[in-house]
C-alpha cells in the first residue's frame, strides 16, 4: 500500500492537471452531445433538407396524412447503399433517406421504408438517437488510432497495418461501447415499426422491400455504433461487428410480418 | 451461442492482456528491476477486474445477441 501511495506522489503534479483538463472537456462534449445530437447526426452524414414538393416529400406527406400525424423533416445523403434512419427528438423529428434508396427504390418501396421510419418517431425513441452519438464518442479512440496509425506512416487507409491498430482499439473500447447500444436497444423495436409500416403500406410491399435490400448491396463501412438507427443493418460480418448488431435478421422480420398477414 | 461475439470478447481480453504486459514492462523499466511480487500485485487485481468486466458483458452479449 505504502508503494502505491509513493507512487502516486512522485507522478508530476502536471499529469494530474492534464486528466482533470481532459475530464472536463469530455463533460462538455458530453454535454453539447446531449442538447444538440440531432444536428451532428444531420451534420456527419451532410444531409441535405428536401423541400415541401419534392416527389420524396410528397410521398411523405400522403403517408403522414394517412396516418394522421405530424410531417417530419426529409433529408437526403450521399450513399452507395438504399437506406435508412430517423432522429427523434422532443423539438425535431426528421427521417434521413439515402440518395440510392430514392433513386432505386420503386415509389411504394420508398412509401414502406418512410412508413417504417415514421414508426420509429411514432413509438418515440429519443434516447436512442442521443445513445448513438454518445457511443459514437466513446468510440471515437478507434478513428483517433487509425489517424494516429495513418500519420506515422503504417501506410494507407486500406492497408493491413492501420486496420490493425484500429482493430486493436475496437478490441479495446468495441465490447462496453456495443453493451451501451445493446442495453438501450430494444430487441422488438424493428418489429413495431415493420408493424406500423406494414398497416400503412401493406405486408407484401414492405417484405419485397425487405427482400430487395437483403439481395442488393447492403454493406456500407458506417461508425458501427450508428449502425442501430438504420433500416437495415449496414455492418459487414466481421468479428468485432457482431457485437453492435442489434437489428433481427431480415428472414425473422419477414416471418413476422407474414405471420401478421395470416 | 454465438460463436462470433464469443470471439469478439476473446479478442477484447487478449487486447486487455496486450495493455498488462505493457504496464509490467513500463514498472520494471521503472524500477528497472524485475520483481514477481510487484508483477502479482499489479496482475492479480487486473485480470480480476477484467474478468468480471468480461463475465458483466458475457451475460449482456448472451442476453441481447442469442
Amino acid at each position: 500500500m505504502d508503494e502505491i501511495t509513493s507512487i502516486l506522489y512522485s507522478i508530476p503534479i502536471n499529469v494530474y492537471i492534464l486528466i482533470i483538463i481532459i475530464l472536463i472537456i469530455l463533460i462538455t462534449i458530453l454535454f453539447i452531445c446531449s442538447i444538440s445530437f440531432d444536428e451532428i447526426l444531420l451534420r456527419r452524414y451532410n444531409a441535405q433538407k428536401v423541400e415541401s414538393g419534392e416527389f420524396v416529400y410528397t410521398v411523405m406527406s400522403k403517408l403522414t396524412e394517412k396516418a394522421i400525424t405530424k410531417t417530419p423533416e426529409l433529408y437526403l445523403f450521399e450513399s452507395p447503399i438504399a437506406n435508412s434512419f430517423s432522429i427523434t427528438k422532443k423539438k425535431r423529428q426528421a427521417i434521413l433517406l439515402t440518395t440510392t434508396a430514392v433513386n432505386k427504390l420503386k415509389p411504394e418501396e420508398l412509401e414502406a421504408v418512410i412508413a417504417h421510419e415514421l414508426g420509429h418517431i411514432k413509438h418515440s425513441n429519443q434516447p436512442g438517437s442521443f445513445t448513438s452519438v454518445l457511443s459514437g464518442l466513446l468510440f471515437l479512440p478507434t478513428t483517433i488510432a487509425l489517424w494516429a496509425a495513418l500519420l506515422c506512416g503504417f501506410g494507407q487507409e486500406d492497408d493491413n497495418a492501420p486496420q490493425f491498430v484500429r482493430s486493436y482499439v475496437m478490441a479495446l473500447v468495441g465490447p462496453l461501447t456495443a453493451a451501451l447500444i445493446q442495453l438501450t436497444t430494444s430487441g422488438s423495436r424493428e418489429y413495431i415499426a415493420d408493424e406500423y409500416s406494414a398497416r400503412l403500406c401493406g405486408v407484401n410491399v414492405l417484405v419485397n422491400t425487405l427482400k430487395y435490400m437483403d439481395t442488393g448491396n447492403r454493406i456500407w463501412d458506417v461508425n458501427p455504433t450508428h449502425a442501430r438507427l438504420f433500416f437495415v443493418n449496414p455492418l459487414s460480418d466481421n468479428i468485432l461487428n457482431s457485437l453492435f448488431n442489434t437489428h433481427p435478421s431480415i428472414e425473422k422480420r419477414i416471418r413476422r410480418l407474414e405471420e401478421i398477414d395470416k | 451461442m454465438s460463436l462470433k461475439w464469443i470471439t469478439a470478447l476473446f479478442f477484447s481480453f487478449l487486447a486487455y492482456m496486450i495493455v498488462l504486459f505493457v504496464i509490467v514492462v513500463l514498472v520494471t523499466f521503472y524500477y528497472q528491476d524485475f520483481d514477481f511480487s510487484r508483477t502479482v500485485m499489479i496482475s492479480v487485481p487486473y485480470i480480476i477486474v477484467l474478468i468480471s468486466y468480461l463475465v458483466i458483458m458475457l451475460i449482456i452479449f448472451k442476453i441481447k445477441l442469442d
